[in-house]
């Protein structure tokens, strides 16, 4: 069983070249824009709803051309704080297909 | 590694105020349209640009509620500087810390002289999605576009040289593209929401006709022509605001016209330097640009009253 992350879908997302910026429609209350660049950029765009964790990771290291080892930790930290923020869901699947937004 | 809050661009954020704003009507059940910016581009009835409002044409039964939901919620209107009061009567500008951008929220569009409500629902019936901000948000059809984008360039001309180029790119962008069928529909949607007068045949070329000459007299079609013709300069406001006022009234008019207090000076130039001599220098610039635009706005009200017979 792996866990697919994917974006939240109550999201609007402004895609750039070299920018992401993301505001979370369901906190009405409280419009903070987050702005992704870099490699936190890399990482956003590597969730993809059909990716896991380990699949993220494979992906963003192969990018920057690094060891998984070297950066899984860094990643899991990230992916920790979208989930915080609510800007990423899991879910649970074997083989189902997700609804791959991204 | 960090999602980052600061440093919103301007491009960003008013992309992201529209998906925000018809988040807050949506959540209220409150119809809303996304007008001119995402509308133009969409349409590309004029050269894309990077707009400083987010404007949204709300159904008028729920604008308030969308307005109170929106202050609720931090945002507050930009302050107005003391006797400019009834300027803009057709929309709440409201602005936010950490926003560049404002939310220009519209019950009504000037130039439509309709009711709001039918104009409003005219527009609704024909909406479009268009993707912003990786949302799907309804924007009016092109025909409604196309007559927003001109009467947007004709009521403001004056205030930004822009504005009189859009109505150049209108033309030129849709004269002889326009079928009979499409020049036909444009030419109704003009006659149902009641634009033919103000926009007074600045669309001809694309098959909308002149007013019929019976509308000269309507009150609002006068003072839509005063507006035009003066350029929408604060100085057509200001004399407006006078000679709308009783005679008794004049001196203490005037007197806010010409010279305002310092607090309200700073409230509508927010980046005046501190210190009374840095207000007074604005004071005597603001002087000239109005003295500069009396003659045009003095013209405009002459005309206007000759073209009307009053």
């Amino acid at each position: 069983v792996s866990q697919k992350i994917h974006h939240s879908a109550d999201l609007a997302i402004i895609a750039r070249d070299d920018r992401d910026v993301i505001l979370d429609l369901r906190r009405l209350d409280d419009p903070q824009p987050r702005r992704l660049e870099g490699t936190a950029l890399a990482i956003w765009r590597a969730i993809d709803g059909v990716r896991d964790r380990d699949g993220i990771v494979a992906r963003v290291a192969a990018a920057y051309g690094v060891e998984e080892a070297g950066v899984g930790a860094d990643i899991d930290a990230f992916l920790d704080e979208l989930e915080r923020l609510g800007l990423i869901d899991s879910a649970s699947s074997s083989n189902e297909s997700s609804d791959g937004r991204s | 590694v960090q999602a980052a809050t600061q440093a919103l661009a301007l491009e960003d954020a008013t992309e992201l105020a529209h998906a925000y704003v018809h988040a807050v009507a949506d959540a209220l059940g409150v119809r809303a349209l996304s007008i001119k910016g995402p509308a133009a581009d969409f349409y590309g009835v004029r050269s894309p640009r990077i707009a400083a409002d987010a404007d949204l044409l709300i159904d008028p039964s729920g604008f308030a509620s969308v307005v109170d939901r929106l202050r609720t919620a931090g945002w507050r209107e930009r302050p107005k500087m003391a006797g400019t009061e009834g300027w803009v009567e057709h929309s709440v500008t409201l602005v936010r810390d950490g926003w560049p951008c404002d939310l220009d929220l519209h019950d009504r569009f000037p130039g439509f002289l309709r009711p709001n409500a039918d104009v409003f629902e005219t527009f609704w019936i024909d909406r479009v999605e268009a993707e912003v901000a990786g949302r799907a948000i309804p924007i009016p059809s092109r025909d409604a576009t196309i007559l927003i984008t001109a009467l947007h360039s004709l009521r403001s001309w004056a205030k930004d040289p822009r504005h009189s180029e859009e109505l150049e790119q209108l033309l030129s962008r849709f004269q002889g593209r326009l079928d009979d069928a499409e020049r036909g529909r444009l030419a109704r949607l003009a006659g149902e929401t009641a634009c033919l007068s103000t926009i007074d045949g600045a669309l001809i070329p694309l098959g909308v006709p002149p007013a019929p000459d019976g509308n000269d007299t309507d009150p609002r079609v006068i003072e839509w022509r005063r507006l035009v013709a003066s350029g929408a300069t604060p100085t057509h406001f200001w004399l407006r605001g006078l000679l709308g006022a009783p005679w008794v009234k004049w001196p203490g008019e005037l007197r806010r016209i010409l010279w305002p207090a310092e607090e309200a000076l700073r409230q509508s130039y927010p980046t005046i330097a501190k210190g009374r001599a840095a207000a007074d220098r604005e004071r005597v610039r603001r002087l000239g640009r109005g003295l500069r635009d009396l003659p045009v706005a003095l013209r405009a009200y002459v005309a206007a009253r000759r073209r009307s017979g009053r």
